[in-house]
């Protein structure tokens, strides 16, 4: 039981991103309006992340830009944190925002067509038009 | 259907917790994630690229190649947009439009136009239910525009030594534009910033990343290798990196302003860039 | 020295172009794209015979050595896979050529630019060493793909919509489980992972890593129950995107698998029960997707579900863990895209003079249209399983494999499957043969869309004929010498 707790509180970075990673997904599967299905999956996107940047953090560190006095030096690699997982991550979130633009415009087109964003009702539509 | 759904994800979630059960503690120094690649990059990145912000030395430059495919899907998703929402332009979509006489402020509207008329000094067009422009807000963010502006370059421009880059740059200059759509109406932002200005610049920013990678390969190296510009001004290898790095903040910078320009566009007005919001 | 990264190149510069031509001269987008495909093709044609003597090449992007930068690797399979993505892409740009020009307006810009970023961005998935970039190739084809799939009247926009979520929670996940393998290994070059790995304990957060990755992709390559977006996607958009997503996409993604299977992720890592698992979905695939198909009315819409059971083909083979079956499902993800494509450019061509694509529209094709006939029909036995057509050799692979390892309800699958086909192609052969064409019916062929038809289905019979060597020089040699 100590165990657990201790792993439960050395990692609650991680218990973070699958709750709201979970909850992203929920929304996606089990809701019907198009755009709170977008909205899941943009928490989903966030989640992950969350993930990346907490593989990132270092005890005590600082962020990766480098400081005068070091530039001279010797550079510790313990007093900045990992810049690798914020340089995939600026990369995911251009990828996430710009599959979201394409999405709306897809659901623009969607509503054009079928002049609801329900997904029940459009399926209705569908199978009696 | 909701309880499979939360019985799914619950699943999952509890598959996902337990594959955790092996990973290092938060912020532990000695994770194979913080030696490997990333000790590399902290110690060896600034005599290599002379940039002290280690993300943009990484992005920019190590993983050059990912950047420039980033670039390309903000660039796509500006396309994807244009394909699927933008209505031809020669065929009409009636509505109601309003004018208002300049002298009197009277209001007048028009049913099932198509044709806009052109130039007319007595009437100017008006947004449907928008209110007549408030001074406070245009004169305000009139002021505020050129500064978000400069701010934005300073982004792009100052990405070596803080936290910036051509992306963040981008955002910040594309969102001036959407403040003057949002302050003004859609109209003068198009008047200021055509769709065709808008594509030619998205499709220029990526032709610059792309040139700075193929003068790497016209030097002899290889697809994207900043060592080319050793030499250009006299420069070291190192500093030849960091011009590298800049020239190719500036392409996505670029790309990034006009491609977001563009989807804001197209989605505030339904496909026709010229009405909406 | 340059070959490897000069087959993405002039896609990329011609997508660029294309937008810069379409605000300028819009009469050179066209010949732009043709310019773009076939240059990308040669390079591949030459980067192939380079790899087959001088054997795997390797390119390093902004000359930064792995794992510190970014790198392609090109082995014999990754060749080939290449070579092919680029000539189907071609093909079908050829033939759809009156599509393309009117069917668009001035949007034929964005429409070309699009085709060649998603056809780039396929064969960066095939080419690279790396996961993340891996990753950020998967969305650069895939949200292309939306798009041109996006594109058309009616359900089309709904269906692209419905893929696009599916797509992107499939890539979400693969990119967990890159965060996963890199928060282990601290490295993501496939090359150096794979080093990594064979040390690294095995843990339940490894398998986990493994599990999540594998998951995603599945999820991305439509495997049975995941499979939900593909028949919308592929039957509701216009026929120039369907007939070129529909080779390429899941084909890819079983690549994906393949290589990290193969090449990366070494046996101990994979969790014990997935092989199992995988080999469930993959019968379910077959079995699911021939129900469905038989059930179909429109004819793309039941190729679609045909390819859906060709997923489960694949990941099956690659599952069943003996050579026979890794050769098969290696080997049918070029006869699946050789006859898709196939399939789907006949259809296009027969879709233009006719409409609709149901059984009742076609009748009579055989007098009025025989060679575009002739080419479904080789596509046709070819996905059914008659010697000497490509598809019968890699199915004969997966069934000898099966039996080799005794997975007896997977070799029922591919035989029901088979039968299946001959139904569902023989009921369209009766109708477009002994039917009589409608009296207004005024079909033409025109030679420009029967050529890149011919040459598909001729290349059915010409790989048929030479799999043994396809399987000598481009397949045996990359499989590992574990596997038995």
């Amino acid at each position: 039981m100590e165990d657990f707790l201790t792993q439960l509180t050395s990692k609650y970075n991680f218990w973070a991103y699958i709750v709201l990673m979970m909850v992203g997904l929920y929304a996606m599967i089990a809701k019907g309006n198009l755009i709170k299905k977008l909205i899941g999956l943009s928490i989903f996107q966030t989640a992950i992340m969350l993930f990346y940047v907490a593989i990132g953090s270092k005890a005590g560190a600082t962020i990766p830009i480098l400081r005068d006095h070091t530039l001279k030096g010797v550079i510790d690699f313990v007093e900045y944190i990992n810049p690798l997982p914020h340089v995939l991550m600026l990369t995911a979130i251009v990828v996430s925002v710009a599959t979201l633009g394409v999405a709306l415009a897809l659901v623009l087109r969607v509503y054009d067509v079928h002049q609801t964003l329900e997904e029940d009702e459009i399926l209705e539509k569908i199978k009696n038009p | 259907m909701k309880k499979t759904a939360l019985l799914a994800v619950i699943l999952t979630g509890a598959l996902l917790i337990l594959s955790m059960e092996n990973f290092p503690s938060w912020g532990d120094v000695q994770s194979p994630a913080s030696l490997h690649l990333s000790r590399h990059f902290i110690e060896k990145s600034y005599e290599q690229t002379l940039t002290p912000n280690l993300v943009t030395a990484v992005l920019g430059d190590y993983r050059g190649f990912d950047t420039m495919l980033e670039t390309v899907v903000v660039f796509t998703a500006a396309l994807a947009c244009f394909l699927v929402i933008r209505l031809p332009r020669d065929v009409c979509t009636p509505g109601l439009f309003y004018y208002r006489h300049t002298r009197t402020g009277l209001v007048v509207r028009k049913h099932d136009a198509c044709e806009l008329p052109g130039e007319n000094p007595t009437f100017e067009r008006v947004d449907s239910d928008w209110p007549p422009h408030d001074v406070v807000v245009v004169s305000t963010c009139r002021m505020v525009i050129p500064f978000i502006q400069l701010f934005g370059l300073y982004v792009v421009a100052h990405g070596h030594y803080s936290p910036g880059g051509g992306f963040q740059g981008g955002v910040i200059f594309a969102a001036s534009y959407v403040l003057l759509a949002v302050s003004h109406d859609l109209r003068t932002l198009v008047h200021r910033l055509n769709e065709r200005v808008t594509h030619l610049l998205s499709a220029a920013g990526v032709l610059l990343f792309f040139g700075v990678g193929l003068f790497g390969m016209a030097m002899g190296l290889n697809f994207l290798d900043y060592g080319a510009l050793e030499g250009v001004l006299g420069m070291s290898l190192a500093s030849g990196h960091s011009l590298g790095i800049l020239l190719v903040e500036i392409g996505v910078g670029m790309t990034v302003t006009a491609a977001l320009v563009i989807i804001f566009k197209l989605l505030s007005s339904r496909g026709t860039v010229t009405e909406g919001l | 020295m340059h070959d490897v990264v000069l087959t993405i190149l002039p896609l990329l510069f011609g997508s660029f172009l294309a937008i810069l031509a379409g605000w300028t001269r819009s009469a050179l987008v066209y010949p732009l794209g043709v310019v773009a495909l076939a240059l990308s093709t040669g390079f591949c044609v030459k980067l192939l015979l380079g790899v087959l003597s001088t054997g795997t090449a390797t390119y390093l992007l902004g000359g930064w050595s792995p794992p510190w930068g970014i790198v392609f690797v090109i082995d014999t399979f990754s060749a080939g896979m290449m070579l092919l993505i680029s000539g189907s892409a071609l093909l079908t740009y050829l033939a759809f050529r009156a599509e393309i020009i009117e069917g668009f307006a001035e949007k034929t810009a964005a429409f070309v630019a699009l085709l060649l970023l998603t056809v780039a961005g396929h064969m960066g998935i095939v080419a690279t060493g790396d996961l993340f970039n891996l990753y950020v190739l998967i969305e650069v084809a895939a949200l292309s793909g939306y798009a041109l799939l996006g594109y058309g009247s009616g359900r089309a926009p709904l269906a692209s919509l419905n893929y696009l979520c599916v797509g992107s929670v499939g890539a979400s996940l693969y990119l967990l489980g890159v965060g996963y393998l890199y928060i282990l290994t601290g490295t993501l070059n496939m090359a150096d992972l794979a080093q990594i790995m064979l040390a690294a304990p095995v843990t339940a957060s490894l398998h986990g890593a493994v599990a999540v990755i594998l998951f995603g992709l599945w999820v991305k390559m439509a495997l049975f129950p995941f499979h939900g977006w593909l028949p919308g996607a592929y039957a509701m958009s216009s026929p120039v995107a369907a007939a070129l997503l529909a080779p390429l996409t899941t084909k890819v993604m079983v690549y994906v698998v393949i290589r990290l299977l193969i090449g990366v992720i070494p046996g101990a890592a994979i969790p014990e029960a997935l092989p199992d698992v995988a080999m469930l979905l993959g019968t379910a695939a077959i079995f699911a997707g021939s129900l469905m198909a038989y059930r179909q009315i429109d004819q793309r819409r039941m190729i679609a579900y045909i390819l859906v059971a060709e997923v489960g083909y694949m990941v099956g083979g690659m599952f069943i863990g003996n050579r026979t079956a890794m050769t098969g499902a290696m080997l049918h993800i070029f006869a699946d895209a050789l006859m898709t494509l196939t399939l789907f450019l006949a259809l296009g061509s027969i879709a233009r003079q006719r409409g609709e694509m149901v059984l009742a529209n076609m009748r009579g094709l055989f007098r009025t249209m025989p060679f575009t006939m002739a080419a479904f029909v080789l596509g046709a036995m070819s996905m059914i399983g008659v010697p000497p057509l490509f598809g019968f050799f890699s199915k004969w692979y997966l069934l000898s494999g099966a039996l080799e390892s005794g997975q007896y309800l997977f070799m029922v699958g591919l035989l029901v499957s088979s039968l299946v086909n001959v139904v569902l192609f023989f009921r369209i052969f009766e109708t477009a043969f002994f039917d009589e064409p409608g009296e207004s019916v005024r079909d033409i062929e025109h030679w420009s869309r029967v050529t890149p038809l011919a040459v598909a289905a001729v290349l059915l019979i010409v790989a048929g004929l030479s799999s043994g060597l396809i399987v000598d020089r481009l397949i045996a040699g990359i499989i590992p010498a574990s596997l038995i």
